[in-house]
Formats: C-alpha cells, sequence, structure tokens
C-alpha cells in the first residue's frame, strides 16, 4: 500500500468528459449530488478591439481560455478537515488515505467548510458525511482507482507522491485551486498552454468556474 | 447555505447569554443592587443558553452519536466551542442557584472565552468574508449589543412608578445601547466590505454597503430619541403616547433582535467558497 497516496492530473490532456466522475459513482453507489470527484471547467477571456481594417470595419484579438480540472480528495499531509471534526470521525490512517468513521459522523458538515477542495459531501441518504478513500479496496489488490482507470485519456494517474513528483514534477498550482500550503495536498496537476496562474484574479470578470452547479 | 436557520438562532441566543452574563457581573459591582432583578436576568441568560444549545442538535443529522462530538478538543475549534457553550450554561446555572458575585463574574469571563473560541471555528480560510478578526468583532457587538438590550428590557419589567433608575441602574443603558449599535453597523459594514473586496473586487458591491450603513444611522438617530423618552418618562411610566415603560422596551428588544437575525443571516449567506 502507498504511504502517500497521489494523484496526477494532467490539464493538457483532460476533455472535460467526465467518465471519471462517472466511474467514481458507479463504483461507490453514490446517490444524485454526491461528488466524490469533480471536474471543473475553468473558463474566462474576452474579444478586445485593436483597431479598424482597411476596408473600415472594427479588428479584434481575443484571449478566450478554458480548461478543465479533475479534482478529487486530496489526502493531504495537512488536513484540515481531519483537524476541525469535532468527533474524529473524520482520520488519516497509516496508508495516508483520509476517510470517514460513518459511527461516529454527526452529520455537522463542518469538514465541508474547512475543506478548500470540497472534497468531504453529505451523503443525504446516509445522512452523513461521505468522501474518496482512494478506491482503497482497488489499491490492496494492486488496481488502479475506478476514476483513473476509467480515464480515456490518460489524464489521470496515481502513485507514491515522491514517484509523481520525480516523473511528472512538483504541483503547479493553477487557478481556481487554493495554495497548496493551505493542507499541503498530495496531488500534482500539469497546467494547461492556457493555464492561470493560482489566485489571479479568481471571480473577476472574464475568469471563473463556469459549471458550479456541477460542482 | 442549507440548514442555517438552527446556526442563526443558536450563535445569537448563546452570545446572548454571553452579553446576559456580562452585564450581570457589572450589575453585580451595584451597592443597591435588586437580587431578585439579578436573578431575573442570570435565569433569563440560562434559558437562552439552554435552548440555543438545544437548537444547536437540529442542525446535526444525527444528534444520538453528539456526545463524540468534544473528543478533538485538541484540534478542533467546534469540539472547545462545545466545551466552551457547556461552561457558561453551567456556570449562569450555578451563579442563580448560588447568587454569589464571584460565580457572576466568573460566568461573565467564560463568555468572553466562549465568543473567542466561536469566532475561531468560523475564522476558516476557506470563506473570505469570515476569515478575518472582523468575525470576533461581529460577534462580540452582538453579544454586548443583545445583551445590553436583554438587560434594559428585564429591569424595565421590574420598575416601579415614580422609582429612582439608579435603582436598577438603568439610566446607563440607552447610551449604552445606541453606542453598541453605532460599533455593530461598523463592524457589520466593515465586514462585508471586507469580504466583498475579497471575492471579487467590485467597487457597486462596496458602495451599497456603504450607503445601507448611511441608511441604518437615520434609523439609529430614532431609536436614540425613544430610548432616551423612555429613560426620562421612568418616573411616570408612561410616555405622551400613553405606552406602559415595558411595552416601550420590549418593542425595542424586538426591533434590536429583528435587527441582529437579519444581520447573522447575512453572515452565513456569505457563506461561498473561494475559488471554486
Amino acid at each position: 500500500m502507498l504511504k502517500k497516496p497521489t494523484f496526477f492530473f494532467n490539464s493538457e490532456l483532460c476533455t472535460g468528459c467526465k467518465a471519471c466522475i462517472i466511474a467514481c459513482k458507479d463504483k461507490h453507489n453514490l446517490p444524485a449530488g454526491v461528488r466524490w470527484r469533480r471536474v471543473l471547467e475553468y473558463a474566462g477571456g474576452e474579444w478586445l478591439a485593436t483597431g479598424m481594417s482597411k476596408t473600415g470595419l472594427p479588428t479584434y484579438e481575443q484571449n478566450v481560455f478554458a480548461y478543465y480540472i479533475s479534482l478529487s480528495c486530496n489526502h493531504c499531509e495537512n488536513p484540515v478537515c481531519v483537524t476541525a471534526c469535532p468527533t474524529k470521525a473524520m482520520h488519516q490512517d497509516e496508508n495516508g488515505i483520509v476517510s470517514v468513521d460513518q459511527s461516529r459522523c454527526v452529520g455537522c458538515r463542518y469538514c465541508e467548510w474547512n475543506c478548500p477542495y470540497g472534497a468531504p459531501q453529505f451523503n443525504p441518504e446516509l445522512k452523513k458525511m461521505s468522501k474518496c478513500d482512494f478506491c482503497r479496496d482497488n489499491l490492496e489488490r494492486g488496481e488502479a482507482p475506478a476514476c483513473v482507470a476509467a480515464c480515456p485519456t490518460r489524464a489521470l494517474d496515481y502513485g507514491e507522491y515522491e514517484d509523481m513528483a520525480a516523473k511528472h514534477g512538483e504541483f503547479a498550482p493553477i487557478a481556481p485551486l487554493p495554495s497548496p500550503d493551505l493542507t499541503k495536498p498530495h496531488f500534482i496537476c500539469a497546467p494547461n498552454r492556457h493555464s492561470k496562474p493560482q489566485g489571479s484574479a479568481a471571480g473577476s470578470r472574464g475568469q471563473k468556474v463556469s459549471n458550479p452547479e456541477e460542482l | 447555505m442549507e440548514h442555517a436557520w438552527t446556526l442563526i438562532l443558536f450563535t445569537l441566543l448563546v452570545q446572548a447569554a454571553a452579553g446576559m452574563a456580562f452585564f450581570s457581573a457589572l450589575y453585580a459591582l451595584c451597592p443597591q443592587k435588586n437580587s431578585t432583578v439579578q436573578s431575573a436576568q442570570l435565569l433569563i441568560a440560562v434559558i437562552l443558553a439552554g435552548s440555543g444549545t438545544l437548537l444547536s442538535l437540529f442542525h446535526l443529522s444525527d444528534p444520538f452519536v453528539s456526545y463524540f462530538a468534544i473528543t478533538n478538543s485538541a484540534n478542533s475549534w467546534l469540539s472547545r466551542e462545545i466545551l466552551s457553550v457547556s461552561a457558561l450554561g453551567i456556570l449562569l446555572l450555578a451563579a442563580l442557584i448560588f447568587r454569589k458575585a464571584w460565580i457572576v463574574w466568573l460566568a461573565a469571563l467564560s463568555g468572553i472565552v466562549m465568543l473567542i473560541v466561536m469566532s475561531y471555528v468560523y475564522i476558516i480560510p476557506t470563506v473570505p468574508l469570515w476569515h478575518s478578526p472582523l468575525t470576533l468583532a461581529n460577534f462580540v457587538t452582538s453579544s454586548l449589543l443583545i445583551g445590553a438590550a436583554m438587560t434594559f428590557w428585564v429591569r424595565a419589567l421590574f420598575i416601579k412608578a415614580n422609582e429612582d433608575a439608579a435603582v436598577l441602574f438603568i439610566s446607563p443603558l440607552p447610551m449604552i445601547i445606541m453606542a453598541l449599535w453605532v460599533a455593530r453597523i461598523l463592524v457589520l459594514t466593515l465586514q462585508m466590505h471586507y469580504g466583498a473586496g475579497q471575492f471579487d473586487g467590485c467597487f457597486m458591491t462596496s458602495a451599497v454597503f456603504l450607503s445601507a450603513f448611511g441608511i441604518t444611522v437615520g434609523f439609529i438617530a430614532m431609536m436614540q430619541r425613544t430610548l432616551q423618552q423612555v429613560v426620562k418618562n421612568i418616573g411616570g411610566t408612561r410616555c405622551a403616547c400613553g405606552l406602559p415603560f415595558a411595552l416601550r422596551a420590549s418593542i425595542v428588544l424586538a426591533l434590536l433582535w429583528g435587527g441582529e437575525i437579519c444581520a447573522r443571516i447575512a453572515f452565513y449567506d456569505a457563506f461561498t467558497m473561494f475559488g471554486m
């Protein structure tokens, strides 16, 4: 088993098909509204008038962009959900996997407030918090997590943090992801050529998460 | 934000209890204090703290395992909040039963600790509007304002015709309430401006909040006149409009509670995850 289970995501390859979401929901039988994996579409840009053509018509340049980020729990080095949980239901085991002991969970949703990645999700059928557990059962059989196995473009990968960093480089925080200093996520994201730096004008005109209803 | 009503009422009720503990502690210093009035104040504070705590259980999807919620007090501010609210309730009850001034002061101190701990529950980086010391200022001013207003109301219930206002130490309260109201509006405006500025940097949003501040200043001036008339007419217990003193104090209290509920709704509605 891994000690620092890490997801790698290549933003350059992701087409936003959301097969990763469906595979996760299918494997874990998640009800509607519970998404252990989410795909953000970050888009922006505008058309800028640059002058007039010889024929007297206005000319424009555009800097419109869009890219996807597939995100689940990052099983962080400093999991704020574990620190915040009053009942110790949220805990991190010796394999670095952060999971919920639902027998202790009171459903206060404080972990949901604290997680900057939206990983803990309230399951209305169980009336408890739930979250990605890195497909622990698959890992024990030496198999990949369902989301990684389902990705048609191989945008997702997994492994030990040091191995992923050596293979793909360190985490390049890009917008709209929060600063990795908050929780030290075990997540490495290869940037897209249109990627905007983390914290750059998030929420301002022209750049925003364009599918908030799906998150 | 889903299921916020129970949290809105829980935070307001226990903060009101902490505010009443503070003013009860000050009243305990008065040489001419009325022990019946003090007991009434403490009883109402206990009812506020108890009902607030009961309401908080309705926020949980599984309250039957809520006893686990104090097990992570080493790390979780929420665990510490539960312990501090419990301490406040127990000390208020002890002050009511044993009627010792030092227990009242201990309850007031635990109320201050509870306000600080409760603030840290909300000062989290994922909610920009909450993530500043203004949250502590918000909770402290709310607690003191409602505590002062509740104390004013309780004493108004006991005042008799032509009674010296100093006996119940009621004269300073209107000015204290007005000063706290102004401080409250300032803190709320600053916090909304701070949160709006962090989230989208929109000047218009800030301008709207500053305009709201201007409007509420006018409301404050009207309230101040009402409260001054209330105190001036203590001797006769009725003002020119014929309303009893206690009823006027009740109206002031109802208006303040309404304002506090609206402010707390706005606080919880600011729950917007940054960047995502």
